[in-house]
Formats: structure tokens, C-alpha cells, sequence
């Protein structure tokens, strides 16, 4: 009976078959093996399953899928079969199809553990938290004796917001087995623990804090015990037993930001993030409570950090003033990274203008800080103070002040590497990167063992799309041997690739730039599919807490800022490839030979069909030589033109900007992205959709009121549009523009901008887009470079002498000649110059 | 004698990798500019403060001389401590951290090359008990005064 065959083995056969050679990944004994069976029984369908699975193994995924297509045909009622096709899929990381093979198993065999285990851990790796939740119930019903099936249960139900069963599914687990065994001590913890925040999590605040006395004895990580603790007591509004239990926390570790920010809400600061809307009692309160701290921990940074978030005025003075003096005294270099979260304060960034001016006016006089000093300052004080004030002016858009500030800390101290990294930075910002360059570099020379240093200076290259240089230097710190650019991707190193990409989008090589932007995207798939293994990790190691939070992480890994530096250049690249599509070096060729007389296009051919007989027979030679040798990689798309030839740009386009919207809605640029592919597609209720939720983030940011005006006036000329389409326009044109006509709305937007002058250079070419008359008053308006400061401005000048170029010479040059007193290091403004 | 307070500094050794800080010292210390194989050479020690190199020396043991009539000696190739940091005894910690490393050997005298114009070195060698023993004349090639006073030190 050739049914029965197919499924049973002679019993010698059968032994082999049960040899556990491929689990102990003994492959190649496990093919021969397999062989053996299949010589004697072709169709034995769970051998053909495991043939497959070695050929999985072995990465032959070809091989693969095409045998256990084979095994699940011969065999279609074996779990075995389906259990091996889901594997091999899911190390494909196809999850939703081995699922489903998975799930076919089982009907084959009911309750198999190990495949109901791996089906849960692909449920959670999909968010498929119903159907984890259910499988780990199954699973605890066959083998109650397992912990993991309740805790998983609990885990499952806790995310699906069933925190009362949840718990009860934990206190059931613990009734039967109280993990008190001394090996268990930190595995009980863990969960005890973790119960804990499920009932935080399910609202019982005071059942939780009730808890906390309950399991003291059984926590082993009593700082966690301590800060619930303080925490509860604030969710509880008890803020007097909260602000006992955060001064405690405070005395084990003053410098935890957590226990700052815990200890300022149980004062009845509750925004603590946001001090400008306090009251003055709240004021205060602060500056009462941190007075105390600050006497008690004298030396502590995290309580000068939140004096100077949250006091303000002659208080943010004083206590800057200190603050700066120590840091200066101790020569430590990142004295304005600290502040520069208090910089979007204009009027503390004033206060701290002046205040280092004072210092450098009074060192200059009496190398002291102040004239009432008595002792006098160290010989560096004064290169600290000026290296803070260039930072500061390159900060705020003053490059000439930063320039000069700067050159004179290199003059009197030319050994302070920071100081280059520093001007490079203002010659950057002020526009010219290969000064940028050069800066960078001599800060690399002077400590070739910096790693820091040479990732800076490469920076500094791909900045000055010096590509080619910048990974000569990083190549000194990657792997010897190795490529550095494979090497880099292997690291995801992500900021390269980055600014590689953005450099080849400067430079229009669009195919380089996704080449280099795509593994970007890809290196951030990895991270999710890296989760997979602590589905399964974290239960054996009972990090529960941690591993509910790396769910959470996971979920909006996307939104990382390191996703959107490389994903939108990507999307632009898209989006200016659909633009001025390239053509491949066969189009050119073809077109090149077309156009030639035919006796001429004879020669050629015959010269080409030469060459290509050459090229092969150099590449057998080759062949021949690297004999036994392995196999090196080929990029066979070095330039990435096959990248640019792919067919619908705007549809990949849209592939990435689902992901940035799906995790960052709020984030205007993503806004304004899909807004330019919806409007180039013709979609304009895309396109409007995302105008209203740019409008919602920032209403004046100049590129989106470009947008709006580009997109009703385009709408206005356009003659095919569907009735109701019409109406959802106008709609959207009453709530974005609202009933005036379209250059009325830049009219209003030129005269509540007058001070920016990127929004008025934003507004002028609307104005003439509008009407092709108002050319003379557009190029008045951007004329006009009193208030450009900054590196925006300086762009926004730039793009208004393209504007001007084609249209008006004279305004044009006179602008340069301007665009070069206000911002002298911009080079575009300088070549233009020189070559006339 | 430091005429300032006295600052914190430390000692640190001059390697392959940061070569090009004694480079940048000594374009900004010294008028002669010394050939880059004179930077292959050199391993000795560069004074610092915590954060950034304020002075270097860098000298060498010579043999005894029987055509000269030397005894074995350190000549210093060259010391220098940036201006805004001169005063504070960073010299002095310079030069003694050379006497100190000479105290187990049995070199026992210590010479040096001084443009004969450079009063404040001359002083400043004076002070910790150095005395011109000659004048080479047209020592240097490319700056003038040429002429250079040998300053010269017994332990």
C-alpha cells in the first residue's frame, strides 16, 4: 500500500530517521542519512521535510523550499512536513506564512509543544497578542507543570489590557509554585516585580503600593523597590511620603535625573518638563527645595542642570555664573552641550551672552573672573570662555563673531583639538565645507589613536562630498583587511551611511545615494527582526520588565531619529529620480549608435563585439586563476543604476513614508514629504490630507505655505477634477487659507514674517508664482539681506539667486555682493565672483 | 623661580599618534622649523595639563667625544612652554623631570644651543644654574642673530 509507505519506514530506517544528527547540526552526517532513507523510500515525506531542513541549514534556500514543497505533496497530513516548512520560512523571516504552517501542523497533531511554542513567539513578533495570549492558554492547559506557559499567559493578557486576569493568572501560578528554592531568588523577584507594575498598569494603585511592603522581603533589587515605592506615593497624590522616599533615592545617587524629576512632581510641579508655564509660588517652591539640595550635595551637576532648566532672571545668572565658573576652572569641554538645552530660551541665551563677555573682558584686564575676585584665574580660563562664546555664536548664526572668537583660542593655545573641531563646525555652518575640511583634519592629526576625531573629520568630508577621502578615513579604524564600507554596513553604522547618501543626493547621483541610504532602512529591519530570540530569552532569563519595555521600544523603533536622517534623504532621492529620471548606460549607448551613419555604426559594432570577446575571455583567465580560492563578493551594481531604473520612483517613495508616517504623524517634514508625492502623483486628497496635518504642527513654517499656495493654485488650474473632489479642495483650501484669495493669504504670511528672512524669500516666489507681473516686487523683497542671519537664511539666499539668475542678472549680482558681506564664508557667493 | 601660582599639571609621553602636537608646539615656539624626519626621531616626553599640551622637551644622550674632549652628555634639542602658559613653573617641571632621569645614570653634564638674542631663555637657564660656556658663530642658517651661545650644566 503505497499510503502506508509513504508514512512508515522499515524499522532499520525508522532508527536512522530518529538519530538526532540534524539537531546537534551535524549536517553533513544528517544528509547522508537522509539519502540512505530516500534511496529505499523516494516519497517518505517527513525525510524529504528534513532533507529540505539541511538545505535550509546549509543556506540553499532554493533548494530549500523546492524539497519541502516536495515532502508536504508526498505527505500532507505530516506535522513534521508543515513544522519544516514553517521553519524554513521563518529563518526567512516570513513570518506570516509560517504561521500559517504552523498553525497547519497542528491541525495534524494537536497540542505538539514545541510548535505551539514557536507559533506564540511568532505571534508576538507580529503583534499578534490575541493569538499569543490564546496559544500560551492552550499551552498551560496540556502542561500546567511548565512556568513559562503562566507567565507567558500573564505576559499576553497584561498587553491586551487584562490586568486583572493577569494577575490572578500570576497569583495562581504562584499558589502552586512559590519559586522559593535559593536558586530562584532573583527569577522570584524578577516576577514579583512585574506583578507589581500590572497593577500600576491596571489602575490599582493602592493594591500596588500595598504590594510593595508584601514582597520587600523576596525583592532583591531594592533601588526598583525604592523608586515604586516614591512613585506610587506620587500617582497617589501622597506627596509628603513621596518626597521622603525620593530624598532617599537622592542620597543613594544625586546625579539620577528620575529621582529629580520624581521628587520635583511630589512638590506640585507636575509639568516639570515645561517651567515656563509656572506659577510664581511654584517658582518659588523650586528654587526653595533645589537652594537645600544644592547645599547638601554640593558637588552634584544634576541639581546645576535643573537650576538652570527652571530658575530664571537674576537667579539663572547667579547660578550660571557658578556653574560655568566651576566647569571653566576644571577645563571641561562640553560646557555648552550642557546648556544648549536652555538655549531655546532666547532670554537665558542673552544672560549667558553677557555673562561670558564679562568673563572675557575682565580676564583680558586681570585674568580674573570678575574685578571683586581675589585670586587670579588659570592661564586657560580665557581659551575655555571664548571656545564656549564661538559655540555660542555659531549657534545662534553669527559665524563672523564664532570665526574670530575662535581664532583667537587657536592663537593662544594651538594644541586644544576641540578648538579645530570648533571652527570646522563654523565653517560648515557659514558655508564653506572644505575649510570645514581642513580644520577637521588637523584635530584628527594631533591624536591619530582618536577614533572620535577620525569619525569626525570623515564627517567633515562627506559634507564637502569628498566621498572617496572619507572612507580612506574611516578605513583607518575598521577592520584590517576588510572593505571599509562592507565593514561599516556589518556595524550599522548608520551616520556614515547617512551622510554618504546625502552627499551623493547633493551630487545628483541618485542611484549611489539610495544604494547607500537603502541599508539604512534595512539595519533598523534587523532590529526588529532581533527581537525574535528574546521572545524566548527573556522568559528562561525572567526579565520581564525589561522585556515588556523592549516590546514597547520596539514598537516605535522607527521614530529613532537615526531612521528619519536616513530615510527622508531616501525619500528625496525618490522623488527628484521621478523628477529628471536618468538613463541607463545602455539607453546612452543605444541612442549613441542610433544616431551614427551606417557605415560608421558597422565599425563600431564589429569594435564592440571585440571588446566584449576580450572581456570574457580575461574574466575566464580569471576564473582560472582564483582557482580553490573563495569567492569574492561582486557588487554588480556599484553606481546603483540598476537602483534608479526602478519603474514607479513615487511608489517606493511611499513605501518609506508609510513607516516614518505610521511612527512619527507629528513630524512636519514626513508631512511635507508625502504632501510632494501625493501632489506629483495627482492624488490631491493625499495631497490636501497632508497639508491639514502639516498645518497642524507648524502653521508657519515657510515650506509649508509654499506648499499651500503651489497646491491651490495648481488645483485651480486644473480642469479634470471630479465634482466631489472639487468640494473636498475648497474645503480644505477655507480651512488652510480661509476666504481670501491666494495672494492675499502671502500677503499675510509676507507681513507677520517680515523678520525671517527665509519665509520671505518663501512668500516673494509665491507671490510671483501667483502672478508673473509682481517678478520686480518678489526680487525686492529678497533683496533685502538686513535680517538674514544663520544657516537657513544663508540657504534661503542662496536658492533666491538661482531664483534671480534666469530672471534678473543685475539683482542677481548685486545680491551676491551682499550674500558675500553678510555671510563671508559661503563659497557659492565667493566663485561666482572670482570667475568673472 | 615661578613668578605665578603654581597650576596642575601631568606628564605624558610623545607617541607615533600625537606627533603632530609637538609639531604645532614648536612652529609656535621656536624661530628655526625643523625637518619632518626630526619628528620621526623624537620619543621623549611633552609636558600637559589635564586637558591639552602646553610644552614639550625633546633631547638626546650623546656619546663621549675624544676629538671634542666630552665626557658623555644630554643635549637638549628643544624645550618650550606656549607664552600664556610661561611662569607658572612648567619649565622648571620640564627641565627637572630631565635631571631626575639623569640622577641613576652617569651622565653628569647637560648642554643646549641658544640664539644669542633669546634673553628670556638665557635667563630662564640661568636661573637653575646653566652658564654660557661659548658662541658658536653663524650657528643658525636661516634667522638672524645666527650666532648661538652654548649654555652648559654640570650635576
Amino acid at each position: 500500500m503505497p499510503a502506508v509507505d509513504k508514512k512508515r519506514l522499515a524499522p532499520k530506517e525508522q532508527q536512522q530517521f530518529r538519530t538526532r544528527l540534524y539537531e546537534s547540526k551535524m549536517y553533513k552526517k544528517a544528509s547522508k542519512a537522509v539519502e540512505t532513507i530516500l534511496k529505499k523510500f523516494p516519497d517518505h515525506g517527513e525525510s524529504l521535510a528534513m532533507k529540505a531542513l539541511i538545505f535550509n541549514s546549509t543556506n540553499k534556500k532554493t533548494e530549500a523550499y523546492e524539497w519541502v514543497k516536495k515532502a508536504i505533496t508526498a505527505d500532507i497530513t505530516s506535522f513534521l512536513c508543515w513544522h519544516a516548512y514553517g521553519l524554513i520560512c521563518r529563518s526567512d523571516r516570513n513570518y506570516a506564512q509560517a504561521i500559517k504552517c504552523y498553525q497547519n501542523a497542528l491541525k495534524h497533531e494537536r497540542d505538539n509543544l514545541s510548535v505551539m511554542r514557536d507559533l506564540a513567539y511568532l505571534q508576538i513578533q507580529t503583534r499578534d497578542i490575541e493569538g499569543y495570549t490564546e496559544t500560551w492558554r492552550q499551552l498551560m492547559m496540556i502542561k500546567p507543570e511548565q512556568k513559562t506557559n503562566w507567565i507567558c499567559y500573564a505576559i499576553g493578557l497584561h498587553q491586551l489590557g487584562r490586568h486583572e486576569t493577569a494577575v490572578a493568572v500570576l497569583d495562581e501560578f504562584l499558589r502552586l509554585d512559590s519559586m522559593d528554592r535559593g536558586d530562584q531568588a532573583y527569577e522570584s523577584s524578577e516576577l514579583l516585580l512585574y506583578r507589581n507594575t500590572i497593577l500600576e498598569d491596571g489602575g490599582e494603585l493602592n493594591e500596588a503600593l500595598a504590594d510593595l511592603t508584601k514582597i520587600d522581603e523576596k525583592v532583591l533589587d531594592k533601588y526598583s523597590l525604592k523608586e515604586r515605592r516614591a512613585h506610587l506615593f506620587n500617582r497617589l497624590s501622597r506627596f509628603d511620603e513621596a518626597k521622603k522616599g525620593w530624598e532617599e533615592l537622592l542620597d543613594l545617587n544625586p546625579d539620577n535625573h528620575k529621582y529629580h524629576k520624581g521628587y520635583q512632581t511630589a512638590h506640585g510641579l507636575l509639568k516639570v518638563s515645561d517651567s515656563s508655564s509656572w506659577t510664581e509660588e511654584q517658582r518659588s517652591t523650586f528654587d526653595k527645595v533645589y537652594t537645600l539640595l544644592k547645599e547638601k550635595y554640593p558637588r552634584c551637576d544634576a541639581v546645576g542642570f535643573f537650576n538652570l532648566q527652571h530658575l530664571t532672571g537674576d537667579r539663572f545668572h547667579q547660578v550660571l555664573d557658578e556653574y560655568a565658573r566651576k566647569k571653566i576652572q576644571r577645563g571641561v569641554p562640553s560646557l555648552f552641550e550642557d546648556l544648549r538645552s536652555v538655549y531655546d530660551d532666547p532670554k537665558k541665551r542673552e544672560i549667558s551672552r553677557e555673562l561670558f563677555q564679562g568673563y572675557v573682558s575682565n580676564l583680558e584686564k586681570s585674568h580674573k573672573f570678575s574685578e571683586k575676585d581675589e585670586k587670579e584665574a588659570d592661564p586657560d580660563a580665557i581659551i575655555w570662555v571664548k571656545y564656549f562664546l564661538a559655540q555660542h555664536f555659531d549657534e545662534t548664526g553669527d559665524y563672523n563673531e564664532a570665526h574670530k572668537l575662535c581664532t583667537e583660542v587657536v592663537a593662544h593655545t594651538p594644541t586644544l583639538v576641540e578648538a579645530y573641531l570648533t571652527l570646522a563646525s563654523i565653517y560648515k555652518h557659514g558655508g564653506d565645507p572644505v575649510k570645514a575640511v581642513e580644520a577637521a583634519n588637523t584635530a584628527r592629526e594631533m591624536d591619530l589613536a582618536d577614533r572620535y576625531l577620525n569619525n569626525e573629520c570623515a564627517r567633515y568630508q562627506l559634507a564637502a562630498d569628498q566621498v572617496e577621502e572619507a572612507i580612506k578615513t574611516v578605513g583607518m579604524f575598521s577592520k584590517e583587511g576588510e572593505e571599509p564600507l562592507g565593514y561599516l554596513e556589518d556595524m550599522q553604522a548608520m551616520w556614515f551611511e547617512t551622510c554618504v547618501g546625502k552627499s551623493f543626493l547633493r551630487q545628483n547621483k541618485l542611484g549611489r545615494a539610495i544604494k547607500s541610504l537603502l541599508p539604512v532602512h534595512k539595519h533598523f529591519d534587523d532590529i526588529v527582526d532581533d527581537q525574535l530570540d528574546f521572545h524566548s530569552y527573556c522568559l528562561r532569563k525572567m526579565t520581564l520588565r525589561s522585556y515588556v519595555s523592549m516590546l514597547k521600544l520596539e514598537d516605535r523603533l522607527q521614530a529613532h531619529a537615526f531612521y528619519h536622517k536616513g530615510v527622508k534623504p531616501l525619500v528625496r532621492a525618490y522623488i527628484q529620480l521621478h523628477d529628471n529620471p536618468t538613463k541607463t548606460k545602455e539607453q546612452i549607448e543605444q541612442e549613441k549608435v542610433a544616431a551614427m551613419p551606417d557605415a560608421e555604426r558597422k565599425k563600431y559594432n564589429q569594435k564592440q563585439r571585440a571588446a566584449e570577446k576580450k572581456r570574457l575571455e580575461e574574466q575566464e583567465k580569471l576564473k582560472e586563476l582564483n582557482k580553490g580560492k573563495p569567492e569574492k563578493k561582486v557588487d554588480e551594481d556599484p553606481d546603483g543604476e540598476k537602483l534608479e531604473q526602478v519603474a514607479d520612483k513615487l511608489k517606493e517613495a511611499e513605501k518609506y513614508l508609510t513607516v516614518l508616517k505610521k511612527h512619527s504623524p507629528k513630524n512636519i517634514q514626513v508631512q511635507l514629504l508625502t504632501f510632494e508625492v501625493a501632489f506629483r502623483q495627482k492624488k490631491p486628497l493625499l495631497a490636501l490630507q497632508a497639508l491639514t496635518a502639516a498645518s497642524k504642527i507648524d502653521r508657519q513654517h515657510p515650506a509649508l505655505h509654499s506648499a499651500i499656495v503651489r497646491f491651490f493654485h495648481a488645483e485651480s488650474q486644473a480642469s479634470d477634477r471630479h465634482e466631489l473632489v472639487k468640494e473636498f479642495v475648497s474645503i480644505g483650501k477655507n480651512n488652510l487659507v480661509g476666504e481670501v484669495s491666494l495672494e492675499q493669504f502671502t500677503r499675510q504670511y509676507l507681513d507677520s514674517h517680515r523678520d525671517n528672512y527665509a519665509s520671505v524669500v518663501a512668500a516673494a516666489q509665491n507671490l510671483a508664482l501667483l502672478d508673473a507681473s509682481k517678478q520686480g516686487e518678489a526680487t525686492q523683497l529678497m533683496s533685502d539681506l538686513s535680517r538674514a542671519r544663520g544657516k537657513t537664511d544663508r540657504k534661503a539666499a542662496l536658492s533666491a539667486c538661482e531664483w534671480m539668475r534666469s530672471r534678473d542678472e543685475t539683482a542677481e549680482k548685486k545680491l551676491r555682493e551682499e550674500g558675500r558681506r553678510v555671510f563671508p564664508f559661503e563659497v557659492k557667493f565667493q566663485s561666482v565672483e572670482d570667475k568673472q | 623661580m615661578p613668578r605665578k601660582h603654581q597650576v596642575e599639571t601631568a606628564f605624558g609621553a610623545i607617541t607615533i599618534k600625537n606627533l603632530k602636537q609637538l609639531e604645532i608646539l614648536n612652529v609656535n615656539l621656536l624661530p628655526v622649523k625643523y625637518p619632518s624626519k626630526f619628528y620621526t626621531e623624537v620619543t621623549d616626553v611633552y609636558h600637559r595639563t589635564s586637558t591639552f599640551v602646553v610644552g614639550a622637551v625633546c633631547a638626546r644622550v650623546e656619546d663621549a667625544n675624544a676629538e671634542k674632549n666630552t665626557n658623555k652628555r644630554l643635549y637638549i634639542m628643544t624645550l618650550g612652554v606656549l607664552s600664556p602658559y610661561r611662569g607658572h613653573g612648567i619649565g622648571t617641571k620640564l627641565l627637572n623631570f630631565l635631571i631626575e632621569a639623569l640622577s641613576s645614570t652617569d651622565v653628569k653634564q647637560i648642554y643646549l644651543h641658544v640664539q644669542v638674542n633669546n634673553t628670556e631663555a638665557i635667563e630662564f637657564y640661568k636661573r637653575h644654574g646653566f652658564e654660557i660656556v661659548g658662541t658658536e658663530t653663524d650657528y643658525y642658517k636661516k634667522i638672524t642673530p645666527a650666532d648661538s651661545h652654548i649654555l652648559q650644566k654640570t650635576l
